[in-house]
């Protein structure tokens, strides 16, 4: 991208759940805004305006970054993992099918967002305590749960994911 | 949530993002975007420019020739946390640990959250106790700044191109005690410290329109090891405490004062008599 | 993959379908990102709404000018008050006798009543068009005095909401046997106190959407709507608007939670439906978070004074409660029924009392409106007793838990109709009680309490026994109260030729996991697995008209139509298979999939059966063709579901910083269908609770704006819950089931506020209101400081 000042759209390249994508985004499209309206990915969702509901989490060259919290230009050139696209990842999978097993989810608007952030935490943290997954997932709210059963399928994918690794 | 429309630019280095903000009477500068991006998406911030810092450099994270630690303003939160949790300077790990959520981390950086300096921010306090220097560049060119000094004259517009925390107190007991608010989770009263020689260095943030070393309070510690609460209460009267119906001010004025007590009365019990 | 068990004992688990811990069906979509909620859908000639609010909580205005604002770039239209002859209200449809409702108008006219009422609407190319032209609109407000709390909206110098009244009172209700003062002047003892149940923002995830459709040729509309009830939003839309019923469609797809806000239409789905119709095209609106905390409903905001009389051993003789209800500037939907009928009737709880006056007043403020919010009106009844309960124990010096006992009602006083009309089914109160405090360890922690406060520390425990009502109907009884929607529920049960079953619900889930549970009750109904039934809802084209969900009604009323129909359709299925194979339907044995006889080797299997029904080639003329049942099912009366909760504190005397310790919640609502998605709304209803009780305030700022972050409990705010049900099965609808969904937001609230005061009543502190801010507890130390007893 060019580095002299634009204000109207320019095509920005990024790539989402392994396909590479582009879309003509003005500077003030949120990355979320982007990946919903603009290339078509909606998992993520829109629950605040303040960044603190977490429910438009993805994984940003892996790493978990709220979406509503950066522009979408900024985002040019990088790789972003959505709730489609986990599936597809060892932990992804093995959240996925703990969610399920433990009914980590009601309405599941803020699932999504859920899962990119404990695919965080699985990554930088096989064995998390029960402390631990609270803490890393403090920034996703959900107003269905009362988070315990997302907490029991935290702590299932990461001994599931560590028998696997053992096996 | 949807910003007003602003041009933008991601120039190449840290000149070119300096003269894109001067250029232009009403740019703004963006680093991890965790103050600017809540304000855009509400509109309290109109900018007709945002200079994005991603492609200037300024990703500089070590411990340099002397010893102290250099923080670039690209490097964000939990890159910081990580390295500090290996290198020294515990008490940035610690706040790693209890700042904002992990996503807030990977984005938000530690100078962009010197710069806000929010009433609750976590690190600014942090690095008001291990009194962090800041290197600016403004059209004046460049200068080292104390970070306190630097919160007391905002000036021109100006990068903060890193920030250095003094090898002195690497490996110095540090810690960092947190009240969190309900709503967010930020500070509501937060006490950062570092013990040196000459007595503790001690920083607060929430209570406080913005975070701020409490030195009236370092005074009577060092006179009393152990103070009793009226006479840090009293320390503390100067100051202008801030509040919402969740946590009032003046209770929040009471919990820092209790927090300073109570850590004063660990270390002192800590000390060999 | 099977979780580690730490919910071992709460059920046992039985042979068939229904009460079996099945995973959830729907959750796939969900996990993988392909849900599809409102704000996912964008039609060919997309075009999108955004609204100019008020940002004064009462101001009059003259002029509303849209000039520059329709002329900005990819604007289509501007509607103002003015571009409306005879200007549409939004009328609520629960009108308690002898009230005086006010409707929203779609759009202010003249004058706003609160901060965030809309007063004009910008349609445009896209939502950032919209959202910028908005801001261009310019409205010459004029302020005016306001009232924002329900004390102040009483005096006769108070402003005036609706210009038009000659007071703010919206509705009055005052249920009750009378007797007060002859019952209260004749007992020992007597005191007085006051609460609040304050107002609390809703705050689903997904804030409500919708994308009006309108088709000009056909002259058809299509709206999908974020909703809990979609046929109740087509005939609230089409009385709104004056559209005909017959083609208005109403879709709502997944829904991102509900708990009460989105069982009602609002301004702006009128507005859009409109908007669509005046452009042809369609029109999408999606809530802004602002926008949801200031003019999406809120919940509770009661003031209460407690007058109550009992005998020295804390037998209960009489009580009078006065409740002042604040339903903001308009009357919602349900506004004049949730603080009236749903509050007045259970103020007696599970206890028997021989004199009871309740008087309930509600208020117009210039606040935005006030309307169901899970439990809607049983928590704010479930709080003012159960805290009676306590204040009552805790003045005589007793027992909290032995008061409880001395005054249950007894299962030979049940079923029983209470003096106040509510109706109490089912209930074995001592059992469930005893059931808790045992899991509690309720005698030990008694002991550790007294230990802990030798050392100068508080510890409490509190005791919610609430009971409430769910599954509204029958119909004639809403009818009484001015409730001008069904109690009934509709189930469309039809099997396809390849064996396989569709449901049809009129229920909606927006979290529940109807399509597993409303699965597993036809399951066992049919004889086949939960995972070849589907189950559709919230399309009014294909459901037969329902009610919708709210009030926990889905599976006592859903569940039962369901399990009515697909019984039907079962023994329809068994005399076809005794018709093909040519016996008595008596003689007729079935083997898993495969029907039979004794009498021959002649076998058919269960798909054989359904796919002769379709082609209808040989079916008996009393069957006829196909395999599809209706029905709308009437529950016989509401049913009373119940609990024994228990909470444990900790509270640190110098700072009023409060820890939640431990959370025993012991449920029983009757027959429980899923434990696992029952345990999933039973830690959901805590959540909130425990919300209200201790951190969450949705009362608008002195200005009468309301602030975006509202504390809602995060992951780390919140102990793990320890859940258990008691079964008391129900007599009112086929399945034996009571509802459970909002329990435990009923219960928490005075579970924990009963544990706080339990910590600190030694101290002098004797009222503590929600939300228990650490501010709000020291200063009631500070205050009772030398009154200690």
């Amino acid at each position: 991208m060019n580095a002299a000042p634009f204000s109207s759209t320019t095509k920005v390249k990024l790539t989402i759940d392994g396909h590479e994508r582009s879309a003509d985004l003005e500077p003030r499209d949120l990355l979320v805004i982007a990946l919903r309206e603009k290339y078509g990915a909606t998992a993520p969702h829109i629950g605040c305006a303040s960044g603190r509901c977490g429910a438009c989490t993805v994984l940003l060259d892996g790493e978990p970054v709220k979406a509503c919290m950066m522009l979408g230009v900024q985002a040019e050139g990088r790789s972003i993992t959505t709730a489609a696209g986990l599936a597809g990842t060892r932990i992804g999978a093995a959240l996925q099918a703990a969610f399920k097993a433990c009914h980590g989810l009601q309405c599941g608007y803020c699932t999504p967002g859920m899962l990119a952030a404990a695919h965080g935490l699985l990554e930088r943290n096989p064995a998390p305590s029960e402390d631990e997954v609270r803490q890393a997932l403090r920034g996703n709210l959900c107003r269905c749960t009362g988070y315990q059963h997302i907490l029991d399928a935290v702590l299932l994918a990461a001994e599931s994911l560590r028998e696997a690794q053992a096996a | 949530m949807i910003p007003a429309a602003f041009d933008y630019a991601a120039p190449e280095s840290a000149g070119a993002a300096l003269e894109a903000l001067r250029s232009h009477d009403n740019a703004v500068l963006l680093a991890g975007g965790h103050t600017l991006l809540t304000a855009l998406k509400q509109r309290q911030s109109r900018p007709g420019l945002v200079v994005d810092l991603r492609n200037a450099g300024l990703g500089r994270l070590e411990v340099d020739g002397v010893g102290d630690l250099v923080i670039g303003a690209r490097v964000t939160q939990q890159y910081l946390a990580d390295f500090c949790a290996r290198e020294g300077w515990p008490v940035l790990a610690e706040i790693g640990e209890k700042a904002g959520d992990p996503m807030i981390r990977a984005r938000g950086t530690f100078v962009g959250a010197l710069c806000a300096a929010e009433p609750g921010g976590d690190w600014a306090a942090g690095a008001l106790a291990l009194g962090a220097m800041v290197r600016v560049l403004s059209g004046e060119g460049e200068k080292t700044l104390d970070y306190a000094d630097y919160l007391e004259r905002k000036a021109e517009p100006h990068i903060v191109l890193e920030a250095s925390i003094p090898a002195k107190l690497r490996a110095a007991p540090q810690g960092y005690t947190k009240v969190k608010h309900a709503a967010i989770g930020w500070s509501v009263a937060s006490l950062a410290h570092v013990e040196t020689e000459d007595g503790p260095r001690l920083a607060a943030s929430g209570a406080l329109e913005r975070p701020r070393r409490l030195e009236a309070v370092e005074q009577v510690a060092t006179a009393s090891k152990v103070p009793d609460l009226p006479a840090i209460d009293d320390a503390l009267s100067a100051l202008t405490f801030t509040g919402d119906r969740y946590a009032p001010a003046d209770w929040r004025r009471r919990r820092l004062a209790l927090l300073v007590r109570d850590h004063l009365h660990t270390q002192s019990a800590k000390e060999p008599t | 993959m099977k979780p580690e068990n730490p919910y071992a004992g709460e059920l046992a688990e039985p042979e068939g379908w229904v009460g079996r811990a099945v995973e959830r069906l729907e959750d796939e979509r969900l996990l993988t990102g392909a849900g599809r909620y409102v704000d996912d859908i964008t039609l060919p000639g997309q075009l999108y709404a955004a609204f100019v609010r008020s940002p004064h909580p009462h101001a009059v205005f003259s002029q509303v000018d849209t000039m520059a604002a329709s002329d900005a770039p990819g604007v289509h239209l501007c509607l103002t008050a003015s571009d409306f002859d005879d200007l549409p209200h939004v009328k609520p449809n629960w009108i308690l006798p002898r009230s005086t409702p006010r409707g929203r108008p779609i759009l202010a006219k003249g004058r706003v009543r609160y901060v965030g009422e809309p007063i004009a609407v910008v349609i445009a190319e896209s939502a950032a068009a919209a959202r910028d032209a908005a801001e261009l609109v310019e409205v010459d407000y004029d302020p005016r005095p306001f009232v924002l709390h329900q004390d102040e909206a009483l005096g006769d110098s108070a402003p005036r909401v609706h210009e038009d009244m000659d007071n703010n009172v919206a509705a009055t209700f005052t249920p009750g046997n009378g007797g007060f003062d002859e019952a209260a002047s004749a007992a020992p003892f007597r005191t007085r106190f006051s609460l609040r149940n304050q107002r609390l923002v809703p705050f689903s995830i997904e804030c409500r959407a919708v994308n009006a459709d309108h088709d000009p040729a056909s002259e058809r509309m299509t709206l999908h709507i974020a909703h809990q009830l979609p046929h109740m939003a087509r005939r609230m839309v089409a009385e709104t608007i004056g559209f005909p019923e017959n083609r208005l469609r109403v879709i709502s797809p997944d829904v991102g939670g509900g708990f009460g806000p989105k069982m009602h239409i609002y301004q702006e789905e009128a507005v859009c439906a409109l908007a669509s119709m005046r452009l042809g095209r369609p029109v999408k609106w999606t809530e802004r978070r602002s926008e949801n905390v200031c003019n999406t409903t809120h919940g509770r905001d009661h003031a209460m004074s407690i007058d109550v009389a009992a005998d020295e051993d804390g037998t209960l003789r009489a009580l009078r409660i006065e409740s002042r209800a604040n339903i903001g500037a308009y009357m919602s939907s349900m506004g004049s029924g949730i603080p009236t009928i749903n509050v007045g009737l259970f103020v007696m709880g599970v206890y028997e009392i021989p004199a009871v006056e309740v008087d309930i007043k509600c208020l117009y403020t210039h606040t935005p409106p006030v309307d169901a919010y899970r439990g809607a009106g049983r928590p704010e009844a479930s709080y003012v007793i159960e805290r009676t309960i306590d204040r009552v124990a805790h003045e005589l010096g007793l027992d909290p838990a032995e008061v409880r006992r001395r005054n249950f009602l007894t299962e030979d006083q049940i079923p029983r109709r209470q003096p106040t009309g509510a109706m109490i089914d089912s209930g074995r109160y001592h059992h469930t009680l005893d059931e808790a405090l045992e899991r509690a360890g309720y005698e030990r922690f008694r002991r550790e309490q007294a230990e802990a406060r030798e050392r100068g520390e508080l510890l409490g425990i509190g005791i919610a026994h609430y009971t409430e009502s769910c599954g509204v109907g029958p119909g004639q009884v809403q009818k009484l109260v001015g409730f001008d929607r069904g109690g009934y529920e509709s189930a469309r049960v039809r099997m396809t030729s390849d064996g396989r079953a569709i449901v049809f619900s009129g229920s909606h889930s927006h979290g529940q996991g109807h399509v597993t549970t409303f699965a597993q009750i036809a399951a066992d109904e049919l004889g086949i697995s939960p995972d070849r039934i589907e189950v559709i809802q919230g399309d009014t084209e294909s459901v037969p008209q329902g009610v919708g969900t709210f009030n926990s009604r889905s599976v006592p009323v859903g569940g039962s139509a369901v399990k009515v129909a697909a019984g039907r359709v079962a023994e329809r299925i068994h005399k076809l298979a005794a018709h093909l194979l040519q016996i008595k339907p008596e003689a007729l044995i079935r083997e898993g999939e495969v029907f039979g006889s004794d009498a021959s080797n002649d076998t058919l299997t269960f798909a054989e059966v359904c796919h002769a029904a379709w082609t209808g080639h040989n079916v008996p003329a009393d069957l006829g063709v196909g395999l599809e049942e209706t029905e709308f099912y009437h529950p016989t009366a509401m049913s009373a579901p119940y609990g024994a909760h228990v909470a444990q504190v900790r509270i640190d005397g110098e700072t009023g910083e409060l820890e939640l310790l431990r959370y025993i919640a012991v449920d029983d609502c009757g027959k429980v269908i899923n434990p696992l998605l029952a345990r999933g709304q039973v830690h959901g209803g805590l959540a909130q609770g425990i919300g209200q009780a201790l951190w969450e305030d949705g009362m608008p700022e002195d200005d009468g704006s309301t602030i975006l972050d509202t504390p809602v409990p995060r992951f780390d705010m919140l102990p793990r819950f320890e859940t258990a049900h008691t079964v008391t099965e129900s007599w009112t609808n086929p399945l034996g089931a009571k509802g459970l969904g909002e329990a435990g937001a009923i219960g928490a609230p005075p579970a924990i506020v009963n544990a706080a005061i339990d910590a600190l009543w030694h101290r002098g502190v004797r009222e503590l209101d929600m939300p228990l801010t650490p501010a709000r507890i020291l200063a009631a130390l500070d205050a009772a400081k030398g009154h200690g007893a």
